[in-house]
């Protein structure tokens, strides 16, 4: 009977492990597709209502959930205080600071610094086809996720199971 | 928060630190030039002052080679981060502003520009390699109007058509200021001395200056009787407050483009009083000014006030009626 109970634990634990990868792999797709969501957003405040930084920055704290909801509020705090540091280096600094427990990649968030340090041009056009050529590679990025979900979910399930078997029989 | 302080935001770090260790006073402060590669200067009380490496101020005319190299240059990096804190890190959202060649920040300082200019046929578009920057700081003096203000009331009480003649930096605006201010507010009659009706005032500000407007509300006291149109050109905004708003007198600063004259032109037909301000040094200067010189001769204007060009921002030199007599002379009481 104990031997019963055993094994139905370790197989639950190892299926609920590998649906714990694949929910990983949904929310990673989703806060990219967020991300999208923002910059989309962000480039309207920028095109059409010519809103300065830190009024856009807050415009999208009102409307997104988290994590960027709070990423884009510290933004707009952290520049509200004027205290003489550059965009690019808040930019940073939030996202170590909000964006930590995201479920984005080490590239990922390479890129979205790197569009910290775009932004604030001059120039309307310049700072709208920085926007644009992030969006494309974020489409990129999107597309992947999506295609991993499609490949690895089902994976990381029945690998789970198969795992979870694997150890009761070995135990057994 | 201070009024240095407010002001101290849109300085990086460095010149921050260099800028509050100098013993300024804010009150006599006009100006902080920065120029990529050269010292920092000030113009203090019409005074122009070197910032010191150490937190020294240094005249001008009275340095030593040795003390030259004492002086704080500014570098590019410098002058792009004060641009990048003054846009608000959004510089494509001052894109006209740069346009034009400033910015007006909250408090209503105006921040000069000048650099590379990108050309799109004969039209800038935009400014690159920004290395020049001119912090103008705006003064507001209540009561430096006071002494002009009763030769700019006829005889029934209507306020005069008035041009404010100046130099740039003399103060004409920090004077119109106070004129729209006392025009609107009216006065209380005291000491034998009558009273004035406060009078309905539309300043269009087009270049936020004369409020120093922040979210639409002016950050100066302009009277309670004032509406201000922020950053509107002026040619359109006159003849909007007249639509909308019913001034009795009209207010703006620094008139000089065609339409502009022409808008003016029709204004004074609609039964509005007109107080503005032009750059000119004195009444002949302004005559050969093509497109005023016709108002001038027909008389349009019933007061010419001319500033003084050194000295104490703001002060008269002399009052001339419509005719060029003169009313007034500022050396009698300077």
């Amino acid at each position: 009977m104990l031997k019963i109970v055993g094994s139905l634990l370790i197989l639950c634990c190892s299926a609920g492990l590998g649906a714990a990868g694949a929910g990983d792999l949904k929310k990673h797709c989703m806060e990219l597709r967020l991300l999208k969501q923002a910059l989309y957003m962000l480039r309207g405040e920028i095109k059409y209502s010519r809103a300065p930084l830190p009024e856009a920055f807050g415009a999208l704290a009102d409307r997104l959930p988290s994590p960027f909801g709070e990423f884009f509020s510290g933004m707009r705090e952290e520049l509200g205080r004027r205290d003489g540091r550059g965009l690019s280096r808040i930019w940073k600094e939030e996202m170590s600071r909000s964006l930590k427990k995201s479920s984005l990649r080490r590239e990922e968030k390479e890129k979205l610094g790197r569009l910290g340090e775009g932004l604030g041009y001059l120039d309307l056009e310049m700072q709208l086809s920085t926007m644009e050529l992030y969006l494309e590679q974020l489409e990129g990025d999107i597309q992947r996720a999506e295609e991993e979900i499609q490949s690895k979910q089902r994976l990381y399930r029945s690998l789970g199971v198969a795992g979870g078997i694997f150890l009761v029989i070995l135990l057994i | 928060m201070s009024e240095l302080e407010e002001l101290m935001k849109i300085f990086p770090p460095k010149l921050r630190q260099i800028l509050q260790s100098l013993p300024l006073e804010l009150e006599k402060l006009q100006e902080i030039r920065l120029r990529t590669g050269q010292p920092m200067l000030l113009l203090c009380g019409g005074q122009e002052l070197f910032a010191g490496n150490k937190g020294e101020l240094l005249k001008g005319d009275s340095l030593t080679w040795k003390q030259q190299e004492q002086f704080f240059v500014v570098t590019r990096r410098q002058i792009q981060e004060t641009l990048e804190l003054v846009g608000r890190h959004s510089l494509y959202a001052f894109e006209e502003e740069l346009r034009q060649g400033f910015l007006t920040i909250e408090g209503g300082h105006r921040i000069g520009v000048a650099g590379r200019a990108v050309l799109e046929g004969n039209r800038m578009r935009s400014m690159k390699y920004i290395s020049f920057l001119n912090v103008r700081l705006s003064h507001e003096v209540k009561g430096c109007g006071d002494q002009v203000l009763p030769f700019l009331y006829r005889e029934d009480g209507q306020v005069c058509h008035t041009l404010i003649l100046s130099p740039p930096g003399c103060g004409k605006t920090t004077l119109l200021r106070d004129l729209v201010r006392q025009i609107s507010n009216g006065s209380v009659s005291q000491e034998g001395k009558p009273g004035r009706r406060g009078c309905t005032v539309g300043v269009v500000d087009e270049r936020s200056e004369i409020g120093g407007s922040y979210l639409g509300v002016p950050s100066h006291d302009l009277g309670i009787r004032t509406d201000v149109l922020d950053c509107c050109p002026k040619t359109e905004g006159m003849m909007l407050l007249v639509r909308s708003m019913a001034p009795e007198v009209v207010a703006v600063d620094e008139i000089g483009s065609l339409e502009e004259i022409h808008a003016i032109e029709t204004i004074l037909h609609c039964g509005c009083r007109f107080l503005a301000t032009v750059h000119a040094g004195c009444l002949e200067e302004l005559e050969k000014k093509p497109l005023l010189q016709k108002l001038v001769q027909e008389e349009v204007f019933e007061r010419y006030l001319v500033l003084q060009n050194r000295g104490q921002a703001g002060r008269v030199r002399e009052i001339l009626d419509g005719q060029g007599q003169s009313l007034y002379k500022g050396e009698e009481i300077c």
